[in-house]
């Protein structure tokens, strides 16, 4: 094994939307930088091999192979996984991790520069004070550390820096921001509007989306080819490889360090800091130490999970900066299911361009009055559309009529999904399983976890909801998925196991993302949430890595780090 | 200009399903008469040709290309060299073949060598079969997801704008890209 060392101000541990932005705000402020990243570098444009192919330029027309779903058996249940985007996923086999079978756990991973921010579904929501209160109301979880005024400036400066795409609609639930202009709603998403309005009292609004409308930071506006998980030559999405990480770069302050597996974080006794981490190299396996002021870890919830309890030391023997014991524990996600209707009439109504989100219907319970069935809430997102040639799978008939109304725009159908607040709860978790090793002899995960009661009957009352919803806009033919088809992590918003807290007891960080154990050891990934709430987290974890960073920055200066 | 790149595009298609003209003579020559030289990798050549006529009557040419100019039948064969599983490809073959076989208990003829009023026939009277509606959803996706099917419609792969909502009259083709 060879040792070799190296020093920095600062070491950041992985490279998707926490690290991209931790990267590029300690980078900004003239810290000398490592970004370590497990997986393969990224490059903008020229790494993006499958986004300029059509469909029949693929062997199986994107269909994944037998080879595939062997390599990804997890991964391909992902709605965006075939063969233009499967690059950007993490080989199942390659990358174990354990579940009890009947409390099983879906991960969805990206191992590459960019992590999963080449893949999100660029949704962008704020979280506001009905959620950075709630576990203090109810009771469920601990307090959030801080509340909305906290992190409303960072949630501006996150918003206008990225761009996102939306409208303000002056709802306490979902805090107005920064918004480009919005992309439009079409005919029946509009009729849905009216009718939700008038008939029920909810917002139906297009969704807040980290997609250029206009040109914005030297990046070009949305093309409105809808294939954005294949990376975005325009850059019109937001992804840490298009915006954040070269934002890193320029200043000349950052090394980036592709194949870097973290194994471990260094921590020295003597000073109760950590003093930097050790890394395996994924191709040689060779292992080297690096050394920094300031470590900045976002891994991806689990994932920095797995780090920090890898990293045993006489001080913490069950893993760093957890002498609360919570680490890993309250692992939460959204959960939800699909629904769908027909639609009838709009014949001559129709839409030009392919675009690259749906509609947003917020969080209407538990909002002005109390529910009587379950706290917290859901809100659902989903689209109108015209039926394509794929309805005459399930049409009787052939020949030359048949194939000729094929090609033409069939019947209006909407179909939506819910998005539900999960509560933390101590049983569901993450440890290590000291009995399975990867190929890098690191112990992999054993995860579990499972919906509580309330999350029973909430996702039961989100049918009723959404039934209603579709009744009162006179859409037809309803149709209700599987409650039970939704598996823990299958939103891949898993979150939770290094929660924030006011009770260095019962939390692993503090409002600062901080360690309270270990001051120089920063969290910002996921794994920090108190609570889930219902909106989709990424624009948090932004804003919460750029508030830590700049915090970070300020200790250092001062001399406290 | 829809039509004319369809028409080229399949003329290109054609060329690219091997159909050489000395290969045809041979066929001829054996006094083996089949609609296409096309040689399938997986299938027989009696199961090919059958797949071929049974696409080309599910999706046939009108203003439009159709199945054969779109090389669906050739498609099929490539599933079944190297995409389906075991269990789906048992499942179709058989189908297939049960369908062939009773075709020529009935007609004492090979359904290839039916008359197309005939054919007609046999296709209706299968409609609600297991095997036709497995089999009509792959001739729909290889031709629909074809560079041929895809061009005859509304193909724009890079709008580069987005209307929420206009007005179309009935002779709009379906808006697709490379999604």
């Amino acid at each position: 094994m060879k040792l070799q060392t190296q020093y920095f101000d600062a070491i950041v541990i992985g490279s998707g939307m926490s690290g991209g932005w931790a990267a590029k705000e300690l980078c900004e402020k003239g810290l000398k930088t490592l970004v370590l990243e497990r997986g393969r570098q990224v490059e903008h444009i020229k790494d993006y091999p499958t986004t300029n192919k059509a469909p029949w330029e693929y062997e199986f027309r994107k269909r994944i192979s037998k080879q595939t779903e062997e390599e990804y058996p997890i991964q391909k249940l992902k709605y965006c996984f075939d063969e233009s985007t499967k690059h950007f996923f993490a080989s199942d086999r390659k990358h174990p991790y354990t579940t009890d079978e009947d409390r099983p756990v879906r991960l969805y991973r990206s191992f590459n520069a960019g992590g999963k921010s080449l893949i999100w579904a660029r949704q962008s929501y704020r979280l506001s004070d009905i959620d950075f209160e709630s576990n203090h109301k109810d009771g469920h979880g601990v307090d959030w550390p801080l509340r909305y005024k906290d992190i409303a400036p960072w949630y501006d400066y996150v918003e206008k820096y990225i761009g996102v795409s939306g409208k303000n609609e002056g709802l306490m639930q979902l805090p107005d921001g920064h918004f480009l202009p919005p992309m439009e709603l079409n005919c029946v998403e509009k009729h849905f509007k009216g009718a939700m309005n008038e008939k029920l009292g909810r917002i139906v609004t297009i969704g807040r989306t980290a997609h250029l409308t206009v040109a914005h930071n030297g990046r070009g506006p949305c093309q409105y080819r809808n294939v954005c998980e294949t990376g975005c030559p325009y850059g019109a999405y937001f992804s840490s490889v298009s915006v954040t990480l070269p934002a890193a770069q320029v200043t000349g302050n950052m090394t980036f360090k592709p194949h870097a597996i973290v194994h471990s974080i260094i921590y020295d006794e003597k000073v109760r800091k950590a003093t930097g981490v050790r890394v395996i190299d994924a191709q040689t396996k060779e292992t080297t130490e690096y050394f920094g002021k300031v470590v900045f870890l976002c891994a991806s919830a689990l994932s920095s999970t797995r780090i920090m309890l890898n990293s045993k030391s006489p001080g913490f023997p069950n893993g760093i900066a957890n002498s609360s014991g919570v680490l890993g524990h309250y692992l939460m996600d959204h959960c939800g299911y699909g629904f769908s209707a027909e639609v009838e009439g709009f014949k001559d109504g129709y839409y030009n361009g392919h675009r690259p989100t749906g509609f947003y219907v917020p969080r209407f319970q538990n909002v002005d009055q109390p529910s009587p069935d379950f706290v917290r809430g859901f809100g659902f997102q989903g689209r109108a559309y015209r039926q394509n040639w794929s309805r005459g799978n399930n049409q009787q008939g052939f020949g030359g009529e048949f194939k000729d109304a094929l090609m033409k725009p069939g019947p209006w159908g909407i179909s939506m999904g819910s998005f539900g607040e999960v509560l933390p709860y101590y049983e569901n978790f993450a440890q290590l399983n000291e009995e399975v090793k990867d190929e890098w002899g690191m112990p992999v995960l054993h995860i579990s976890g499972a919906l509580g009661e309330n999350e029973k009957v909430m996702i039961k009352k989100m049918a009723e909801a959404a039934v209603e919803m579709f009744e009162a806009a006179g859409f037809k033919n309803i149709q209700i998925g599987d409650p039970d088809s939704y598996v823990l992590g299958h939103k891949s918003h898993e979150m939770g196991t290094a929660r924030m807290g006011r009770d260095p007891k019962t939390s692993v960080l503090n409002k600062w993302n901080q360690c309270h154990d270990v001051p120089n050891l920063f969290v910002t990934d996921g794994s920090f949430m108190t609570s889930s709430a219902c909106q989709n987290p990424s624009l948090s974890y932004m804003a919460f890595t750029a508030r830590a960073a700049d915090y970070a920055v300020g200790q250092l200066a001062q001399g406290r780090l | 200009m829809n039509r004319r790149q369809a028409l080229k595009s399949s003329a290109t298609a054609l060329v690219s399903l091997g159909a050489l003209p000395g290969l045809s003579a041979l066929l001829k020559s054996c006094g083996v008469e089949r609609l296409t030289d096309y040689q399938p990798v997986y299938l027989s050549t009696d199961q090919f040709d059958t797949i071929w006529q049974l696409a080309n009557l599910i999706l046939p040419q009108t203003d439009t290309p159709g199945a054969s100019e779109a090389g669906v039948a050739p498609y099929i064969d490539l599933l079944f060299e190297s995409f389906f599983k075991d269990d789906e490809k048992q499942r179709l073959e058989s189908g297939l073949n049960a369908f062939m076989r009773d075709c020529e208990d009935q007609e004492n003829k090979p359904f290839v060598k039916i008359n197309t009023q005939q054919q007609m026939k046999h296709l209706e009277e299968i409609q609600s079969t297991e095997f036709f509606s497995s089999f009509k959803q792959l001739v729909l996706w290889a031709f629909f997801t074809s560079e041929v099917g895809t061009k005859s419609m509304n193909y724009r792969p890079v709008p580069g704008q987005h209307q929420g909502c206009i007005t179309i009259d009935e002779n709009e083709k379906n808006l697709v890209g490379n999604r």
